[in-house]
Protein backbone atom coordinates (compact mmCIF):
# COMPACT_ATOMS: atom_id res chain seq x y z
CA UNK A 1 0.00 0.00 0.00
CA UNK A 2 2.35 2.72 -1.29
CA UNK A 3 -0.28 5.46 -0.52
CA UNK A 4 1.18 7.79 2.77
CA UNK A 5 0.38 7.46 5.68
CA UNK A 6 -1.00 11.04 7.30
CA UNK A 7 0.29 14.28 7.29
CA UNK A 8 2.22 13.26 3.98
CA UNK A 9 5.28 12.18 5.96
CA UNK A 10 6.93 9.10 4.92
CA UNK A 11 4.85 6.09 6.21
CA UNK A 12 6.90 3.49 8.65
CA UNK A 13 6.53 1.18 5.87
CA UNK A 14 8.08 3.24 3.32
CA UNK A 15 10.96 4.75 5.79
CA UNK A 16 11.86 1.57 6.49
CA UNK A 17 12.13 0.39 2.38
CA UNK A 18 14.21 3.35 1.82
CA UNK A 19 16.85 2.47 4.52
CA UNK A 20 17.17 -1.19 3.42
CA UNK A 21 17.73 0.09 -0.31
CA UNK A 22 20.63 2.87 1.20
CA UNK A 23 22.29 -0.18 3.29
CA UNK A 24 21.92 -2.32 -0.24
CA UNK A 25 23.79 0.54 -2.06
CA UNK A 26 26.34 1.42 0.14
CA UNK A 27 27.05 -2.11 0.81
CA UNK A 28 27.45 -3.01 -3.25
CA UNK A 29 30.56 -0.60 -2.63
CA UNK A 30 30.23 0.29 -6.28
CA UNK A 31 29.43 3.74 -5.45
CA UNK A 32 31.14 6.91 -6.26
CA UNK A 33 32.83 8.45 -3.15
CA UNK A 34 30.79 11.39 -3.05
CA UNK A 35 27.72 9.31 -3.52
CA UNK A 36 28.36 6.97 -1.09
CA UNK A 37 28.82 10.01 1.65
CA UNK A 38 25.24 10.79 0.58
CA UNK A 39 23.75 8.15 0.95
CA UNK A 40 25.28 7.06 4.13
CA UNK A 41 23.64 10.79 5.56
CA UNK A 42 20.74 10.04 4.08
CA UNK A 43 20.55 6.32 5.78
CA UNK A 44 21.11 7.68 9.03
CA UNK A 45 18.42 10.45 8.94
CA UNK A 46 15.85 7.44 7.64
CA UNK A 47 16.95 5.31 10.94
CA UNK A 48 16.17 8.48 13.10
CA UNK A 49 13.24 8.83 11.10
CA UNK A 50 12.06 5.67 11.47
CA UNK A 51 12.60 5.32 15.30
CA UNK A 52 10.60 8.73 15.66
CA UNK A 53 7.36 6.87 14.03
CA UNK A 54 8.27 3.58 16.45
CA UNK A 55 8.35 6.14 19.33
CA UNK A 56 5.83 8.23 18.94
CA UNK A 57 2.84 5.76 17.28
CA UNK A 58 -0.18 5.70 19.00
CA UNK A 59 -2.79 2.63 18.02
CA UNK A 60 -5.61 4.67 16.17
CA UNK A 61 -8.88 2.61 16.30
CA UNK A 62 -12.13 3.54 14.30
CA UNK A 63 -15.40 1.69 14.63
CA UNK A 64 -16.97 0.56 11.35
CA UNK A 65 -20.93 0.13 11.77
CA UNK A 66 -23.07 -0.65 15.14
CA UNK A 67 -23.15 -4.17 16.53
CA UNK A 68 -26.29 -5.93 15.54
CA UNK A 69 -28.78 -4.87 18.62
CA UNK A 70 -31.58 -7.63 18.54
CA UNK A 71 -34.04 -5.36 18.29
CA UNK A 72 -33.49 -3.88 15.06
CA UNK B 1 -20.92 -59.39 -12.81
CA UNK B 2 -23.82 -61.61 -12.30
CA UNK B 3 -23.94 -65.13 -14.03
CA UNK B 4 -26.51 -66.96 -13.93
CA UNK B 5 -24.68 -70.69 -13.92
CA UNK B 6 -22.05 -71.69 -12.42
CA UNK B 7 -19.04 -71.28 -15.38
CA UNK B 8 -16.74 -74.38 -15.62
CA UNK B 9 -14.23 -74.49 -12.93
CA UNK B 10 -11.89 -71.19 -13.70
CA UNK B 11 -8.18 -72.14 -13.98
CA UNK B 12 -8.25 -70.96 -10.27
CA UNK B 13 -10.68 -71.72 -7.90
CA UNK B 14 -10.60 -70.38 -3.99
CA UNK B 15 -10.26 -71.89 -0.92
CA UNK B 16 -12.55 -70.38 1.71
CA UNK B 17 -9.69 -69.47 3.63
CA UNK B 18 -8.44 -67.71 0.42
CA UNK B 19 -11.65 -66.23 -0.38
CA UNK B 20 -11.93 -64.61 2.99
CA UNK B 21 -8.31 -63.12 2.67
CA UNK B 22 -9.02 -61.35 -0.79
CA UNK B 23 -12.61 -60.47 0.77
CA UNK B 24 -10.39 -58.69 3.97
CA UNK B 25 -8.40 -57.27 1.62
CA UNK B 26 -10.89 -55.46 -0.63
CA UNK B 27 -12.34 -53.99 2.47
CA UNK B 28 -9.11 -52.63 3.72
CA UNK B 29 -8.31 -50.98 0.37
CA UNK B 30 -11.87 -49.40 0.30
CA UNK B 31 -11.68 -45.63 1.22
CA UNK B 32 -15.37 -45.56 2.95
CA UNK B 33 -15.25 -48.56 4.63
CA UNK B 34 -11.73 -47.50 6.01
CA UNK B 35 -12.09 -44.38 6.91
CA UNK B 36 -16.61 -44.26 8.00
CA UNK B 37 -18.59 -42.38 9.88
CA UNK B 38 -21.75 -44.31 11.23
CA UNK B 39 -24.76 -43.35 12.96
CA UNK B 40 -27.57 -45.77 14.78
CA UNK B 41 -29.01 -46.72 18.15
CA UNK B 42 -26.83 -48.52 20.50
CA UNK B 43 -28.09 -51.87 22.10
CA UNK B 44 -26.21 -55.09 23.94
CA UNK B 45 -23.62 -52.98 25.20
CA UNK B 46 -20.51 -55.45 27.00
CA UNK B 47 -17.37 -54.39 28.13
CA UNK B 48 -14.66 -57.21 28.56
CA UNK B 49 -12.43 -58.00 31.37
CA UNK B 50 -9.62 -56.91 28.90
CA UNK B 51 -11.48 -53.17 29.10
CA UNK B 52 -12.38 -53.63 24.81
CA UNK B 53 -16.33 -52.54 24.62
CA UNK B 54 -18.74 -54.72 22.15
CA UNK B 55 -21.99 -53.63 21.01
CA UNK B 56 -24.58 -53.52 18.21
CA UNK B 57 -25.74 -50.32 16.27
CA UNK B 58 -28.91 -50.82 15.39
CA UNK B 59 -30.95 -48.61 12.28
CA UNK B 60 -34.39 -50.67 12.62
CA UNK B 61 -33.48 -53.91 11.18
CA UNK B 62 -30.11 -52.85 10.01
CA UNK B 63 -27.25 -54.15 12.54
CA UNK B 64 -23.78 -54.07 12.56
CA UNK B 65 -21.33 -55.27 15.06
CA UNK B 66 -18.86 -52.61 16.88
CA UNK B 67 -15.86 -53.27 19.00
CA UNK B 68 -14.13 -50.40 20.58
CA UNK B 69 -10.11 -51.92 21.91
CA UNK B 70 -9.81 -50.61 24.92
CA UNK B 71 -6.65 -48.14 23.56
CA UNK B 72 -9.73 -46.12 22.05
CA UNK B 73 -12.01 -46.65 24.25
CA UNK B 74 -10.03 -45.03 27.05
CA UNK B 75 -10.21 -42.21 25.18
CA UNK B 76 -13.68 -41.74 24.81
CA UNK B 77 -15.41 -38.80 26.57
CA UNK B 78 -18.58 -41.33 27.80
CA UNK B 79 -18.74 -45.10 28.02
CA UNK B 80 -21.44 -46.30 25.52
CA UNK B 81 -25.20 -45.78 27.16
CA UNK B 82 -27.57 -48.98 26.23
CA UNK B 83 -30.37 -47.40 23.78
CA UNK B 84 -28.67 -44.33 23.14
CA UNK B 85 -28.03 -42.93 19.91
CA UNK B 86 -24.32 -42.21 18.61
CA UNK B 87 -22.49 -41.40 16.10
CA UNK B 88 -19.41 -43.82 15.66
CA UNK B 89 -16.05 -43.55 13.26
CA UNK B 90 -14.28 -46.78 12.29
CA UNK B 91 -12.69 -49.79 9.69
CA UNK B 92 -15.17 -52.27 8.57
CA UNK B 93 -13.03 -55.54 8.67
CA UNK B 94 -13.87 -59.17 8.89
CA UNK B 95 -13.29 -61.96 11.45
CA UNK B 96 -10.92 -64.00 10.43
CA UNK B 97 -12.67 -67.69 10.13
CA UNK B 98 -16.29 -66.54 10.67
CA UNK B 99 -16.49 -64.29 7.26
CA UNK B 100 -18.64 -61.99 9.90
CA UNK B 101 -17.71 -58.42 8.95
CA UNK B 102 -17.45 -55.59 12.17
CA UNK B 103 -16.68 -52.11 12.75
CA UNK B 104 -14.05 -51.24 14.63
CA UNK B 105 -14.35 -48.37 16.28
CA UNK B 106 -12.15 -45.05 17.49
CA UNK B 107 -14.57 -42.59 18.26
CA UNK B 108 -18.03 -43.04 19.75
CA UNK B 109 -19.87 -39.82 20.17
CA UNK B 110 -23.00 -39.72 21.62
CA UNK B 111 -26.35 -38.25 21.32
CA UNK B 112 -26.74 -34.70 20.12
CA UNK B 113 -22.91 -33.88 19.87
CA UNK B 114 -23.03 -37.24 17.50
CA UNK B 115 -25.95 -35.33 15.42
CA UNK B 116 -24.05 -31.71 15.09
CA UNK B 117 -20.22 -33.67 14.30
CA UNK B 118 -22.11 -35.95 11.13
CA UNK B 119 -23.96 -32.33 10.77
CA UNK B 120 -19.97 -31.02 10.24
CA UNK B 121 -18.78 -33.52 8.63
CA UNK B 122 -21.61 -33.61 5.50
CA UNK B 123 -20.63 -29.70 5.30
CA UNK B 124 -16.92 -29.96 5.55
CA UNK B 125 -16.97 -32.84 2.82
CA UNK B 126 -19.17 -30.74 0.53
CA UNK B 127 -17.49 -27.55 1.20
CA UNK B 128 -14.11 -29.38 0.35
CA UNK B 129 -15.44 -30.79 -2.79
CA UNK B 130 -16.32 -27.00 -3.66
CA UNK B 131 -12.74 -25.72 -3.07
CA UNK B 132 -13.42 -23.65 -0.74
CA UNK B 133 -10.33 -25.19 1.92
CA UNK B 134 -8.06 -25.39 -0.93
CA UNK B 135 -4.67 -24.38 0.12
CA UNK B 136 -3.62 -22.65 -2.76
CA UNK B 137 -6.10 -20.09 -2.64
CA UNK B 138 -5.37 -18.66 1.19
CA UNK B 139 -3.51 -15.62 0.81
CA UNK B 140 -0.21 -14.45 2.04
CA UNK B 141 -0.30 -11.53 5.01
CA UNK B 142 1.82 -8.62 4.02
CA UNK B 143 4.97 -7.84 6.09
CA UNK B 144 4.07 -4.38 6.89
CA UNK B 145 0.04 -4.08 7.65
CA UNK B 146 -1.11 -0.60 8.00
CA UNK B 147 -5.04 -1.29 8.16
CA UNK B 148 -6.43 -4.43 9.89
CA UNK B 149 -9.94 -4.92 10.14
CA UNK B 150 -11.47 -6.93 13.20
CA UNK B 151 -14.97 -8.36 13.50
CA UNK B 152 -15.53 -9.61 17.07
CA UNK B 153 -17.84 -8.73 20.36
CA UNK B 154 -16.96 -5.40 21.56
CA UNK B 155 -17.17 -6.14 25.01
CA UNK B 156 -15.35 -9.80 24.26
CA UNK B 157 -11.70 -10.70 26.22
CA UNK B 158 -10.37 -11.38 22.37
CA UNK B 159 -10.81 -7.88 21.03
CA UNK B 160 -9.30 -6.90 24.68
CA UNK B 161 -6.12 -9.33 24.01
CA UNK B 162 -5.66 -8.24 20.51
CA UNK B 163 -5.74 -4.71 20.63
CA UNK B 164 -3.14 -4.95 24.13
CA UNK B 165 -0.66 -6.90 21.59
CA UNK B 166 -0.81 -3.90 19.31
CA UNK B 167 -0.32 -1.23 21.72
CA UNK B 168 3.10 -3.16 22.48
CA UNK B 169 3.94 -4.60 19.09
CA UNK B 170 3.49 -2.17 16.72
CA UNK B 171 1.40 0.68 17.86
CA UNK B 172 1.77 2.47 14.53
CA UNK B 173 -1.64 0.36 12.80
CA UNK B 174 -5.13 1.51 11.74
CA UNK B 175 -7.48 -0.53 13.51
CA UNK B 176 -11.11 -0.99 11.55
CA UNK B 177 -13.27 -2.45 14.91
CA UNK B 178 -16.39 -4.09 12.91
CA UNK B 179 -18.32 -4.83 16.27
CA UNK B 180 -21.03 -8.39 16.14
CA UNK B 181 -22.17 -10.77 18.59
CA UNK B 182 -20.43 -13.86 18.05
CA UNK B 183 -22.88 -16.49 19.69
CA UNK B 184 -26.90 -16.19 19.70
CA UNK B 185 -29.16 -16.35 16.90
CA UNK B 186 -27.54 -12.93 15.47
CA UNK B 187 -24.01 -13.98 15.71
CA UNK B 188 -24.17 -15.70 12.19
CA UNK B 189 -25.80 -12.39 10.68
CA UNK B 190 -23.59 -10.12 12.26
CA UNK B 191 -20.65 -11.92 11.39
CA UNK B 192 -21.21 -12.09 7.85
CA UNK B 193 -22.69 -8.09 7.49
CA UNK B 194 -19.19 -7.31 9.36
CA UNK B 195 -17.63 -9.21 6.55
CA UNK B 196 -19.27 -7.41 4.24
CA UNK B 197 -19.28 -3.86 5.79
CA UNK B 198 -14.96 -3.81 6.04
CA UNK B 199 -14.67 -5.27 2.57
CA UNK B 200 -16.79 -2.63 1.51
CA UNK B 201 -14.62 -0.10 3.28
CA UNK B 202 -11.20 -1.65 1.67
CA UNK B 203 -13.16 -0.93 -1.91
CA UNK B 204 -14.55 2.66 -0.83
CA UNK B 205 -12.26 3.95 1.38
CA UNK B 206 -8.66 2.30 2.31
CA UNK B 207 -7.21 -0.56 1.52
CA UNK B 208 -7.18 -3.42 4.57
CA UNK B 209 -4.29 -5.45 4.75
CA UNK B 210 -6.37 -8.08 7.02
CA UNK B 211 -9.27 -8.97 8.68
CA UNK B 212 -9.36 -10.57 12.07
CA UNK B 213 -12.32 -13.04 12.56
CA UNK B 214 -11.82 -13.86 16.18
CA UNK B 215 -13.95 -15.07 19.81
CA UNK B 216 -12.89 -15.74 23.33
CA UNK B 217 -13.12 -19.21 24.79
CA UNK B 218 -16.52 -21.16 24.88
CA UNK B 219 -18.38 -24.10 24.71
CA UNK B 220 -19.00 -26.54 21.85
CA UNK B 221 -22.34 -25.04 20.65
CA UNK B 222 -21.33 -21.66 21.03
CA UNK B 223 -18.30 -22.37 18.99
CA UNK B 224 -20.57 -24.09 16.88
CA UNK B 225 -21.64 -20.44 15.36
CA UNK B 226 -18.61 -20.88 13.29
CA UNK B 227 -19.14 -23.87 11.73
CA UNK B 228 -22.23 -22.24 9.63
CA UNK B 229 -21.87 -22.35 5.92
CA UNK B 230 -23.31 -18.59 5.38
CA UNK B 231 -20.25 -17.57 7.23
CA UNK B 232 -17.82 -19.61 5.63
CA UNK B 233 -19.37 -18.30 2.72
CA UNK B 234 -18.88 -14.80 3.54
CA UNK B 235 -15.41 -15.66 4.31
CA UNK B 236 -14.65 -16.86 0.69
CA UNK B 237 -15.71 -14.21 -0.97
CA UNK B 238 -13.76 -11.60 1.24
CA UNK B 239 -11.43 -9.66 -1.30
CA UNK B 240 -9.18 -8.95 2.13
CA UNK B 241 -7.18 -12.18 3.60
CA UNK B 242 -9.11 -13.68 6.71
CA UNK B 243 -7.40 -14.33 10.12
CA UNK B 244 -9.61 -16.96 12.18
CA UNK B 245 -9.31 -17.21 15.42
CA UNK B 246 -12.03 -19.24 17.23
CA UNK B 247 -11.72 -20.39 21.13
CA UNK B 248 -9.27 -22.07 22.09
CA UNK B 249 -9.97 -25.16 20.61
CA UNK B 250 -7.32 -27.89 19.14
CA UNK B 251 -10.42 -28.66 16.41
CA UNK B 252 -11.00 -26.32 13.95
CA UNK B 253 -14.49 -25.36 12.66
CA UNK B 254 -15.21 -24.22 9.17
CA UNK B 255 -14.99 -20.69 9.57
CA UNK B 256 -11.02 -21.80 10.62
CA UNK B 257 -10.39 -24.15 7.08
CA UNK B 258 -11.95 -21.62 5.14
CA UNK B 259 -9.64 -18.54 6.33
CA UNK B 260 -6.57 -17.39 4.71
CA UNK B 261 -4.54 -17.98 8.06
CA UNK B 262 -6.18 -20.01 11.13
CA UNK B 263 -4.60 -18.90 15.12
CA UNK B 264 -5.47 -21.12 17.62
CA UNK B 265 -6.02 -17.93 20.01
CA UNK B 266 -6.98 -14.08 19.82
CA UNK B 267 -3.60 -12.77 20.93
CA UNK B 268 -1.53 -15.40 18.37
CA UNK B 269 -3.34 -14.10 15.32
CA UNK B 270 -2.89 -10.35 16.55
CA UNK B 271 1.11 -11.40 16.78
CA UNK B 272 0.95 -13.15 13.32
CA UNK B 273 -0.44 -10.22 11.68
CA UNK B 274 2.25 -7.46 12.16
CA UNK B 275 5.90 -7.75 12.69
CA UNK B 276 7.16 -6.81 16.44
CA UNK B 277 8.51 -3.40 17.13
CA UNK B 278 11.18 -4.53 18.83
CA UNK B 279 12.03 -6.99 16.49
CA UNK B 280 12.35 -3.86 13.79
CA UNK B 281 14.07 -1.48 17.05
CA UNK B 282 17.43 -4.22 16.48
CA UNK B 283 16.82 -3.83 13.21
CA UNK B 284 17.17 -0.31 13.15
CA UNK B 285 20.55 -0.11 14.61
CA UNK B 286 21.65 -3.18 12.89
CA UNK B 287 21.20 -1.25 9.76
CA UNK B 288 22.50 1.93 11.15
CA UNK B 289 25.58 0.17 12.21
CA UNK B 290 25.81 -1.77 8.54
CA UNK B 291 25.66 2.37 7.06
CA UNK B 292 28.42 3.13 9.28
CA UNK B 293 30.96 -0.43 8.32
CA UNK B 294 29.84 0.49 4.64
CA UNK B 295 30.81 3.80 4.65
CA UNK B 296 33.95 2.94 6.22
CA UNK B 297 34.90 0.20 3.99
CA UNK B 298 33.79 2.61 0.95
CA UNK B 299 36.17 5.41 2.23
CA UNK B 300 38.91 2.80 3.04
CA UNK B 301 38.68 1.46 -0.69
CA UNK B 302 38.49 5.07 -2.01
CA UNK B 303 41.87 5.58 0.13
CA UNK B 304 43.55 2.68 -1.30
CA UNK B 305 42.64 3.15 -4.79
CA UNK B 306 44.13 6.62 -4.65
CA UNK B 307 47.51 4.92 -3.35
CA UNK B 308 48.03 2.73 -6.12
CA UNK B 309 47.47 5.60 -8.59
CA UNK B 310 49.78 7.61 -6.81
CA UNK B 311 52.22 4.92 -7.11
CA UNK B 312 51.73 4.59 -10.81
CA UNK B 313 51.55 8.33 -10.98
CA UNK B 314 55.26 8.26 -8.94
CA UNK B 315 56.25 5.88 -11.21
CA UNK B 316 55.87 8.02 -14.88
CA UNK B 317 56.99 11.38 -13.11
CA UNK B 318 59.93 13.45 -15.00
CA UNK B 319 62.28 12.83 -11.84
CA UNK B 320 61.34 9.48 -12.48
CA UNK B 321 62.37 9.79 -16.15
CA UNK B 322 65.32 11.23 -14.81
CA UNK B 323 66.24 8.39 -12.88
CA UNK B 324 65.30 6.64 -14.92
CA UNK B 325 67.59 7.89 -17.69
CA UNK B 326 70.86 8.01 -15.73
CA UNK B 327 69.90 4.91 -14.66
CA UNK B 328 69.90 4.01 -18.26
CA UNK B 329 72.99 6.18 -19.29
CA UNK B 330 74.68 4.56 -16.30
CA UNK B 331 72.93 1.23 -17.79
CA UNK B 332 75.17 2.27 -21.31
CA UNK B 333 78.16 3.60 -19.48
CA UNK B 334 78.72 0.36 -17.95
CA UNK B 335 78.25 -1.77 -21.14
CA UNK B 336 80.77 0.66 -22.89
CA UNK B 337 82.98 -0.30 -20.10
CA UNK B 338 82.44 -3.40 -20.20
CA UNK B 339 83.00 -3.26 -24.22
CA UNK B 340 85.93 -1.02 -23.77
CA UNK B 341 87.84 -3.73 -21.76
CA UNK B 342 86.99 -6.51 -23.77
CA UNK B 343 88.38 -4.30 -26.71
CA UNK B 344 91.49 -3.78 -24.90
CA UNK B 345 91.80 -7.35 -23.50
CA UNK B 346 91.76 -8.73 -26.96
CA UNK B 347 94.01 -5.70 -28.56
CA UNK B 348 96.74 -6.70 -25.42
CA UNK B 349 96.10 -10.41 -26.02
CA UNK B 350 96.93 -9.82 -29.84
CA UNK B 351 99.55 -7.86 -28.82
CA UNK B 352 101.41 -10.57 -26.92
CA UNK B 353 100.32 -13.26 -29.55
CA UNK B 354 102.57 -11.07 -32.11
CA UNK B 355 105.29 -9.81 -29.83
CA UNK B 356 105.47 -14.07 -29.21
CA UNK B 357 105.75 -14.73 -33.14
CA UNK B 358 107.86 -11.39 -33.37
CA UNK B 359 110.35 -13.21 -30.95
CA UNK B 360 109.48 -16.38 -31.77
CA UNK B 361 111.16 -15.03 -35.55
CA UNK B 362 113.76 -12.19 -34.31
CA UNK B 363 117.00 -13.70 -35.87
CA UNK B 364 118.84 -12.93 -32.21
CA UNK B 365 116.29 -15.03 -31.13
CA UNK B 366 117.85 -18.12 -33.27
CA UNK B 367 121.25 -17.04 -32.69
CA UNK B 368 120.46 -17.60 -28.92
CA UNK B 369 119.88 -21.43 -29.25
CA UNK B 370 122.92 -21.52 -30.71
CA UNK B 371 122.61 -21.17 -34.37
CA UNK B 372 125.26 -19.01 -36.55
CA UNK B 373 124.78 -16.67 -39.44
CA UNK B 374 127.06 -17.04 -41.81
CA UNK B 375 127.57 -14.43 -45.01
CA UNK B 376 130.10 -14.26 -47.72
CA UNK B 377 132.35 -11.40 -46.02
CA UNK B 378 133.32 -9.87 -49.65
CA UNK B 379 129.44 -9.34 -50.46
CA UNK B 380 127.57 -10.26 -47.49
CA UNK B 381 125.26 -12.55 -49.14
CA UNK B 382 124.06 -15.01 -46.93
CA UNK B 383 125.29 -18.67 -47.16
CA UNK B 384 123.05 -21.09 -47.94
CA UNK B 385 124.63 -23.69 -50.03
CA UNK B 386 128.29 -25.07 -49.89
CA UNK B 387 128.61 -24.16 -53.73
CA UNK B 388 128.45 -20.44 -52.98
CA UNK B 389 131.92 -20.73 -51.55
CA UNK B 390 135.18 -21.69 -52.53
CA UNK B 391 138.07 -22.97 -50.72
CA UNK B 392 139.77 -19.93 -48.96
CA UNK B 393 136.67 -17.46 -49.38
CA UNK B 394 136.27 -15.80 -46.03
CA UNK B 395 132.96 -15.68 -44.35
CA UNK B 396 131.55 -13.62 -41.50
CA UNK B 397 129.78 -15.72 -38.86
CA UNK B 398 127.38 -13.82 -36.79
CA UNK B 399 127.31 -15.67 -33.40
CA UNK B 400 124.36 -14.58 -30.65
CA UNK B 401 126.74 -12.44 -28.56
CA UNK B 402 129.37 -11.35 -31.63
CA UNK B 403 130.78 -12.61 -34.92
CA UNK B 404 133.65 -14.32 -36.45
CA UNK B 405 135.56 -13.80 -39.58
CA UNK B 406 136.67 -17.28 -40.95
CA UNK B 407 137.88 -18.81 -44.07
CA UNK B 408 136.56 -22.40 -46.04
CA UNK B 409 139.12 -24.76 -45.50
CA UNK B 410 136.84 -27.77 -47.52
CA UNK B 411 133.66 -27.97 -49.85
CA UNK B 412 132.22 -31.01 -47.95
CA UNK B 413 129.50 -32.57 -50.55
CA UNK B 414 125.92 -32.69 -49.44
CA UNK B 415 123.83 -36.03 -49.47
CA UNK B 416 121.03 -34.96 -52.80
CA UNK B 417 117.75 -33.97 -51.58
CA UNK B 418 115.66 -36.67 -52.14
CA UNK B 419 111.67 -36.31 -52.25
CA UNK B 420 109.02 -38.43 -50.46
CA UNK B 421 109.62 -41.34 -53.04
CA UNK B 422 112.52 -41.19 -52.10
CA UNK B 423 113.21 -39.55 -56.53
CA UNK B 424 116.55 -37.79 -56.20
CA UNK B 425 114.97 -33.56 -56.44
CA UNK B 426 117.07 -31.71 -58.62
Amino acid sequence: MSETGGSGLLSFEEAYAALRQAVDDLESGALPLDAAMARYEEGMRLVQMCNELLDGAELRIQRVGQELNPAK
Amino acid sequence: MARTEAGPIGAHHYRVGDLIIYLRELFSRDPVLADVWVSGEMTDVTRSSAGHWYFTLRDGDARIGVVVFRASARRQSQPPAEGHQALVHGAVDIYDQRSVYQLIADVVLPGETGRMRAQFEALRARLDKEGLFAPERKRRLPGFPKRVGIVTSQSGAALHDILRVWERRFPMLEVLLAPTAVQGEEAVRGIVMALDRLNAYHEDEKPLDAIILTRGGGSPEELATFNEEAIARAIYASHVPVVSAIGHEVDWTIADLVADLRCPTPSAAAEMVVPDAADLQRHLTSSADRLRLALARRVRDARSAVERDRARLASRSPVARLQNDRTQTDDLAGRADRALGRVLASARSDVANTGFRMTALNPTAILDRGYAVCTRADDGVLVMDPSQVGIGDLLAIRLARGSLLSEVATAPTLPPRVDLAGKEKG
